[in-house]
């Protein structure tokens, strides 16, 4: 079914496009407040220590330095987490990793506030640290948090494994490792305030969830709600870590003492050092595989190191169990997955939240096992691969927009072209080729929980209609995407339509622009408003038109008859009329997607309402005497239900699979060493393949328009991709990541490659 | 982040500079690029009082030919290094090296003189400078003189340059018919990187028999300075070019080199590395004589 749209489906000028590229939008910094003083925090130097004294004294004397503060000056709940709370504003009584927040400094300009942060004086008395999880998880190793140091664990017994391994043919079992990996956005944290007439804190931030910012930093000033307004700022890219409360919080605490307008900006360094990372898995996994090729049974082990603090952990902990097999069907399994807190930098959301370093293990195990049968990638990816009727590891039945097989599909003419005729072609002879292909799948929203959108429609008296949503486009398009599902709705041209989007004070909730939902849940909210409007407008077209209003359809600016579009009559001619009825133009939608908990003991239920799906097949090239590795190729096909903005998805295609190379090659985030951009390494242009973007459209029945999402999947493939032309080329397989230069090497020496 | 306060000075000859330098000796830092200054006196980790720009400095900005020598001004821009024609057609290893330096915007602004002078064990311009038996003119207000690039650099950041000395330019010898170099770095990406370890080596070869008549390896991040890898050097000395010879010089090469281990590399892998970078370089140079 191949519907053809007005607005959804075109790729159109992107939302505040040209503003961007004019340099017109305000970022946090930009703001200009009057007479704003400047925010700075002091870090902690120690991983893990009691805090014996705060001087402030000789810091507060200085000249310029208005306030300092501690602990003792927050009002309310000193503790932050969007699942669990258990980060400080400001610490307490001890520090638990490097960068926590120990006091906050207003002072009247930078230089005063740096001053200050060198006089300020904190005793620490040293305790013991730990910084492997699996030595967190032992007896003897010191409390990070009081409640101990199992954050909380993930299940998913399906099956008899026993059995399973009993008729597999062959049997791999393999242990992999991913790193610390920084988000690296353009923009570094940063937001400003100012109290306004009413009394009311208004904060701008750069952030992925102004409705939740708005609850804990109401929570920890204990106002009340309306006392607290967030205001998305424009946003350089935030990919998770803007999901925490970064800066919110402790401008929220000065402007509730100082009644002064306030700005905090991260520095690089800082935003580096004290914002949350992706955590680090450690992934032990046996797959069994009978001889023709089926997966028999799976156990897995996953070990999160959640570092300090919960922050994701906790989503990240659950995600990983359930995408930990990948796209596949397997009935008999065992995974169980451990969320530990350590004394490293704390971890929470990260593009993919745990299925990325997932599927880096499932899909190595993938490639694992068609060696040992002889049988070629593909086509094991092929006989396994999740199709309608399918049931996943957690015991949910697939019904419709299952793309996997469609992408396997799309990719194999480049995969055969690419074996075929690049692989063998003669290279240089310290050079060596591979390919290799990754799959994925990924739910979209909240694993297993609630998590709604709402969006109200309104049109005015001319027929303009104007869009209120909580969603924050941090980037990635939401906006341009919301507007045309709305456009296409009520017949209008995009360009006319207005947007009020991310303002506590104007919108309400959308939740988080993360898991890759708005385009699913928002869109779904935004159609359900749109077409509660459209509703309004028929039956009052109807009365005109002397139409049953079940006849009329919005098109082109008109309520027209579908059977005859010259019977119609304008939006502006009805809004006016409504107006003159007194009848208000609006619609109120909401979507929550269709999901059930899971059990808490066997880890089964329908976590999420849909799935997305994707293939990359990586084409690259390694010099066996350095360890360098060239990726020439990406090709990347991705399930997207319906490509709302094709352009718009082939960007977030291209960005994933940059941010899928860096985490498969360079990026490992090592506190204190690699805090800046000239240390911690993300691929440039000159480190990027050719990406060649292929949108399958299994078309998904509860999304709008047929939408699901694309912006973690886009990243998800890549690594394993990587991995398995890494170990084809090389004969050897690598199963930490980054696989650096030094890794390829002694991948290649293992594998007798050296000295050619 | 702010810069702090401090005076500045734009000197308009060598000698106003020299003078500047001498009246407040150590408080002074000479501003060529700044892709180094600037970045270390927003951290904090320079703290001049004073900021003596070489900007107007016109004749420290030149790419001169002379008979026997290339002279390049200390102020000469790295995106020149790469787009001077002189440059390319005689000294392609410090080309190579231009090119492998930070980024377009990067080059745009940093000087030779400044690679030089940050004095950073991994610089991209000193290895090639060095095989090709650069000298440094420096200057103070009792006049110039010339340091042999090979003994200017004493440690990381450290040089012979005095607090009253000014580097001015950059002399090299005009490489004969019979001669080529090479430049090869490496990274943990491609570009706008700092090397794990960088390479160049010059062959001169005797147009009689072929035997090399003249040899200069030079490696970096593989010691406190750049430095020659005079083992290297030794092993080519009078041979003739060949594979086999290249792969001993490469081996030779790892006994010059004393590298640590940073969360870039480790001190092993720079060490396997120098072999290979060694090879490279010395194939690169033999080529280009054969062309």
């Amino acid at each position: 079914m191949n519907l053809v749209y007005q607005t959804v489906g075109q790729s159109i000028d992107k939302k505040d496009g040209r503003q961007r590229l004019r340099g017109e939008p305000l970022f946090s910094a930009d703001l200009e407040l009057e007479n704003a003083l400047v925010l700075k925090v002091l870090r902690s130097s120690k991983a893990h220590a009691e805090i014996e004294s705060i001087d402030s004294d000789a810091a507060s004397a200085l000249p310029g330095v208005v306030q300092i503060f501690t602990a003792r000056d927050i009002p309310g709940r000193n503790l932050m987490g969007i699942i669990n709370k258990d980060q400080p504003l400001l610490v307490v009584d001890k520090v638990r990793s490097l960068g926590d927040a120990v006091a906050l400094v207003a002072a009247e300009s930078e230089t005063a506030a740096n001053a200050a942060l060198q006089a300020i004086r904190v005793d620490y008395r040293d305790l013991p640290a730990v910084f492997d999880p699996q030595q967190a998880l032992t007896e003897e190793a010191p409390l990070i948090h009081a409640e101990g140091n199992l954050l909380c664990r993930r299940d998913i017994i399906r099956g008899d494994i026993h059995a399973g391994f009993a008729a597999a043919a062959v049997i791999v079992e393999q242990t992999y490792q991913t790193s610390f990996v920084e988000h690296a956005f353009l923009e570094p944290d940063a937001g400003a305030g100012y109290v306004d007439s009413d009394g009311v804190l208004v904060i701008h931030a750069s952030t992925q969830n102004p409705h939740y910012d708005r609850s804990e930093v109401s929570g920890v000033l204990r106002l009340p709600k309306e006392r607290v307004r967030i205001i998305q700022a424009a946003t350089g890219g935030g990919f998770g870590s803007k999901l925490d409360v970064n800066c919110q919080g402790f401008i929220g605490l000065a402007l509730y003492h100082l009644q002064r307008p306030v700005r905090l900006v991260y520095t690089r360094e800082e935003s580096f050092l004290a914002t949350a990372k992706r955590h680090p898995l450690t992934i032990t996994m046996k797959s069994g595989v009978d001889s023709t090729g089926k997966l028999t049974a799976a156990k897995v082990r996953i070990l999160c190191d959640t570092g300090a603090y919960g922050s994701y952990g906790i989503a990240v902990v659950s995600r990983a169990a359930v995408h930990a097999l990948g796209p596949y069907a397997l009935d008999n399994v065992a995974i169980e997955s451990l969320g530990v807190y350590t004394n490293n930098p704390y971890c929470g959301a990260m593009r993919g939240f745990g299925a990325p370093q997932a599927a880096f293990a499932s899909e190595s195990q993938m490639d694992l096992l068609a060696a040992e049968l002889g049988m070629d990638p593909l086509k094991i990816r092929k006989i396994n691969a999740l199709r309608p009727g399918s049931v996943t590891v957690t015991g949910q039945k697939l019904e419709a927009s299952v793309g996997y097989l469609e992408c396997l599909e799309a990719i194999e003419p480049y995969y055969q072209a690419a074996k075929a005729e690049w692989l063998p072609a003669q290279v240089p002879e310290y050079r060596r080729r591979g390919i290799g292909l990754g799959g994925m799948f990924y739910g979209i929203g909240n694993t297993g929980t609630k998590n709604p959108s709402t969006a109200r429609v309104v049109m005015d008296q001319t027929g303009q209609a104007t869009l209120y949503t909580g969603c924050a486009d941090i980037g990635q398009g939401s906006s341009t995407v919301l507007i045309q599902i709305l456009a296409e709705t009520l017949g209008l041209e995009y360009e006319n339509i207005q947007m009020v989007a991310a303002d506590t004070g104007r919108t309400t909730s959308a939740g988080a622009t993360s898991a890759s939902r708005q385009t699913y849940i928002s869109g779904n909210a935004v159609l359900d408003a749109s077409k509660k409007l459209a509703a309004i407008l028929c039956s009052l077209g109807a009365r005109q038109l002397k139409t049953a209003a079940s006849d009329l359809v919005l098109r082109k600016g008109q309520v027209q008859d579908r059977r005859d579009p010259s019977r119609g009559i304008s939006l502006a001619e009805l809004a006016a009329l409504a107006r003159k009825q007194g009848i208000e133009l609006f619609g109120e939608g909401r979507f929550d997607p269709v999901t059930t908990s899971l059990d808490p003991e066997t880890g089964q239920g329908d976590p999420y309402a849909t799935y997305a799906f994707a293939c990359q097949l990586a084409l690259l090239s390694v010099d066996v005497l350095t360890g360098e590795v060239r990726v020439d190729k990406v090709v990347a096909a991705h399930d997207v239900g319906r490509a709302v903005h094709p352009e718009n998805v082939k960007g977030q295609i291209c960005g994933g699979v940059a941010m899928g190379l860096g985490f498969a090659l360079m990026e490992a985030f090592e506190p204190g060493k690699t805090e800046s951009l000239k240390d911690y390494h993300i691929p440039t242009c000159s480190d990027m393949p050719e990406v060649i973007p292929l949108i399958v459209e299994s078309e998904e029945p509860s999304g709008p328009y047929g939408a699901k999402g694309v912006g973690e999947p886009a990243l998800i493939p890549t690594a394993p991709a990587i991995a398995n032309g890494l170990a084809l080329a090389l004969g050897e397989r690598i199963t930490t990541l980054p696989a650096n230069l030094e890794r390829v090497l002694e991948a290649g020496l293992k594998a007798g490659l050296f000295g050619a | 982040m702010l810069l702090p306060k401090f005076e500045y000075d734009e000197p308009r000859s060598i000698e106003e500079a020299c003078e500047t330098l001498r009246t407040f000796g150590e408080t002074v830092k000479p501003l060529a690029g700044g892709t180094d200054l600037m970045v270390n006196m927003k951290k904090g980790v320079v703290r001049p009082s004073r900021v003596l720009s070489l900007k107007k400095l016109k004749t420290c900005n030149r790419i001169e030919k002379l008979d026997a020598t290339i002279r390049i001004g200390a102020c000469t821009l790295v995106a020149e290094l790469i787009q001077n024609q002189v440059i390319a057609d005689t000294l392609p290893a410090l080309q190579a090296g231009a090119k492998a330096l930070g980024s377009p915007l990067i080059r745009n602004l940093a000087t030779i003189g400044g690679n030089i002078c940050s004095a950073r064990p991994a610089a991209d311009l000193p290895p090639a400078l060095l095989v090709y038996g650069a000298r440094v003119v420096l200057h103070s207000q009792q006049g110039p003189r010339t340091v042999l690039l090979k003994d200017f650099f004493k440690g990381p950041g450290q040089t012979v340059l005095r607090g009253d000395e000014l580097l001015t330019a950059i002399e090299l010898d005009r490489p004969p018919a019979n001669s080529g170099a090479g430049y090869l770095n490496l990274g943990i990406r491609k570009v706008q990187d700092i090397d794990i370890i960088n390479g160049a080596a010059y062959l001169a070869l005797n147009p009689r028999d072929g035997t090399i008549e003249k040899v200069r390896v030079a490696l970096g991040a593989v010691a406190p300075t750049p430095i020659r890898a005079s083992l290297a050097e030794q092993a080519l000395q009078g041979q003739k070019p060949s594979q086999d010879l290249f792969v001993q010089a490469g081996q030779a090469a790892q006994q010059d080199c004393t590298p640590i281990t940073d969360f870039r590399g480790g001190a092993a892998y720079r060490k396997a590395m120098t072999s290979v970078l060694v090879r490279r370089v010395l194939e690169t140079a033999l080529k280009q004589i054969e062309k």
